[in-house]
């Protein structure tokens, strides 16, 4: 956080307001909120100890108590009391977060309570920028980032919860269907693409999976599992890893752009990028090479080319046949 | 020195929001602690004073000091325009808060969400997430070139960097906003070269952003709305199709067509894809034959016949270089 002046007074008018609604954190808590180290965070209860309304006398200042340094309350905020409005960033912050939000959860009465919240803050955005430009003029927007998964906020109640919940689970690689009992650790978004990433009670490993595969979600009273962690999440990967090399043509770039964490080389003769990947699943690998809009081909390991290549040949003489 | 300014300013702050009517500036210099020197240094100071909280987004009001002498002005911080107006939340809306807030990956968005939660806990206490914890759900796409891009559409500067499309191009853009478009961060401003009204894929900047110096140097045009252009990138809509899918396969497609059964070993389904992503039926190989549209399966057959020569004229490597 910014040690400037003027960073330090946005801290501390932020401070005393939160200090009075929060009373009793202790300086490590209060540092940890404000992105800051506990020793900042004494130096500014120690400044704003020495200020106050003009006019009043040296007892008179803002009344902090920090002596006990595990618990600071705030007597006499004077007329600090109330937290600042939000900026514009902050406001925007908050609406976009809602406005996925909103795109998430096809549930009528939450989706009603969360426009209802959205609208409500972007009119503190609106009043500020209407003497600027007309109303729905937008700097910063967001629309279908996220696909709209009926199951992303039972979720996230599960993992807020820390319960189980029992998922029927479509795999696109091994295409199979699937009831299994899972513990949700975090849901990310990528690409529009919702993830859950859940500790599996079969395998005893992190698994990810795909939100909109999920095709049914049952809560589970299940106890978690001995090993687990709150509120930490550890992806590991259930399979190793094994290297491939394959060919595709140079329109196919953006393949390196979506799949960058798996290439681990690339050469590029000015026709076609030969790339060297760590892929957990050649099954996926196959299949996603199958399904590109432009040739591609594996070039090793030796088995899974020749799996490849009979693969092609079988689907292209169905066509024929 | 630090500490004189930042005691000073949170004084100036205290008088400016106590009083119920404009302080002058002779009153402001009296009264608040800090304001000390040569009359033409401490006029100096207060007005690099007002400028910093203005920087940090405190609304001061100048209006004159008198109604009979407008040639004095006073000062003032109305509570309205200082403290944050949402009234109380429900739990509901605690939870919403701290979910939206804390799902940016982005250092930007995610220091501006968490700074708006602060605000918002002092408002009602603790006891957010009583339905939704915080930092449940993230969103993974960042761009390290954001908050530049912000910063340049806030003050109105032209930015420089290279694009990758597939060639890498230099470009020079007057940016006019940003949006999180279908899972992509884009920015949409007039490109300078091309005179031009562009889109790019944030992911496709491939050098830093050089911002110029000076702010102010365009407009955004009053009509002009991100929406026209990024709809540009909206996908057609899907046609119908009909395919055979073994029995027991295809099950990811299942979900989103009609069924019916054919034979011991095939179904037919009915389902709407987009004709210009057609390979993606490929996925699924011989688990599938794509039936009609006719121009579709055609475009598949054609597909398989490029994939299948691609695979005859390549050469065929184990790891390390060495040939079978």
């Amino acid at each position: 956080m910014n040690d400037s002046a003027l960073g330090r007074v946005a801290r501390a008018l932020d401070l005393i307001p939160f200090l009075t609604a929060n009373p009793g954190l202790s300086i490590v808590e209060i540092a940890q909120q404000f992105d800051t180290t506990p020793l900042q965070i004494s130096r500014d209860l120690s400044l704003l100890h020495m200020c106050g309304l003009p006019g009043y006398s040296h007892l008179e200042l803002l009344d902090i108590d920090y002596q006990d340094p595990d618990y600071v309350s705030v007597a006499d905020p004077q007329v600090l009391d109330k937290p600042r409005a939000l900026t514009y960033l902050e406001s925007l912050a908050l609406v976009l977060g809602l406005t996925l939000l909103e795109e998430l959860t096809n549930d009528k009465e939450e989706l009603g309570k969360i426009t209802a919240f959205r609208e409500r803050l972007s009119q503190l955005i609106g009043d500020r920028r209407l003497n600027e430009r007309g109303p729905g003029f937008e700097l910063l927007s967001t629309e279908q980032a996220v696909k709209q998964s009926p199951y992303a906020l039972t979720i996230a109640q599960a993992i807020t919860r820390e319960s189980a919940i029992a998922i029927e689970y479509t795999s696109a690689t091994s295409d199979t269907h699937t009831r299994r009992l899972i513990y949700p650790r975090r849901l990310t978004f990528k690409d529009g693409v919702g993830y859950c990433e859940a500790l599996s009670e079969d395998q005893q490993t992190y698994r990810t999976f795909r939100l909109d595969r999920i095709t049914q979600i049952d809560p589970d009273e299940s106890e978690q599992p001995q090993d687990h962690q709150s509120g930490i999440v550890t992806v590991t990967q259930s399979e190793p890893s094994q290297p491939f090399q394959i060919l595709i043509p140079k329109e196919g770039f953006a393949f390196l752009e979506t799949h960058a964490e798996i290439i681990t080389d690339s050469q590029f003769d000015g026709q076609s990028y030969r790339l060297f990947l760590q892929v957990e699943s050649g099954e996926w690998l196959l299949r996603t090479l199958l399904a590109l809009p432009y040739p591609a081909t594996v070039l090793a390991p030796l088995n899974w080319a020749k799996t490849f290549s009979s693969r092609l040949e079988d689907t292209y003489n169905l066509y024929l046949g | 020195m630090t500490d004189q300014k930042t005691e000073r300013l949170l004084n100036l702050t205290m008088a400016l929001l106590a009083t119920s009517r404009f302080l002058s500036k002779s009153e402001i210099f009296r009264n608040v602690a800090g304001y000390s020197g040569s009359t033409e240094a401490i006029e100096r100071m207060f007005e690099r004073d007002k400028d910093d909280l203005r920087e940090i987004g405190l609304v001061i009001e100048v209006a004159p000091f008198d109604e009979l002498f407008d040639d004095e002005v006073g000062y003032r911080i109305r509570s309205e325009s200082y403290a944050l107006n949402i009234g109380h939340l429900t739990p509901s809306e605690r939870s919403y808060a701290s979910l939206a807030a804390t799902l940016w990956r982005n250092r930007m968005l995610h220091s501006s969400g968490h700074h708006a939660l602060l605000k918002l806990s002092a408002i009602e206490g603790n006891g957010f997430g009583d339905d939704y914890g915080s930092g449940l759900i993230t969103l993974e796409n960042d761009s390290p070139h954001l908050e530049v891009l912000w910063s340049a559409i806030e003050n109105r500067t032209l930015v420089h960097f290279s694009y990758s499309n597939p060639e890498t191009s230099n470009r020079s853009l007057a940016p006019y906003g940003l949006s999180l478009w279908h899972g992509i961060w884009y920015v949409v401003g007039m490109d300078v070269i091309k005179n031009d009204i562009r889109v790019f894929r944030l992911s496709r900047i491939v050098s830093s952003i050089d911002s110029d110096p000076i702010k102010g140097s365009f407009d955004i045009p009053k009509d002009f709305a991100m929406k026209d252009y990024l709809v540009m990138l909206q996908e057609r809509p899907p046609v119908l199709c009909h395919a055979l899918i073994r029995v027991g396969r295809c099950n990811t497609l299942r979900m989103q067509g009609v069924v019916e059964s054919v034979d011991a070993e095939w179904d037919r389904i009915e389902f709407a894809h987009q004709e210009e992503k057609v390979s993606e039926l490929l996925w699924f190989g011989g688990d599938l034959i794509l039936q009609t549209p006719e121009p579709m399966r055609e475009a598949l057959i054609t597909l398989l016949k490029a994939k299948l020569a691609t695979r005859n004229s390549s050469e065929i490597r184990s790891p390390g270089g060495d040939h079978e």
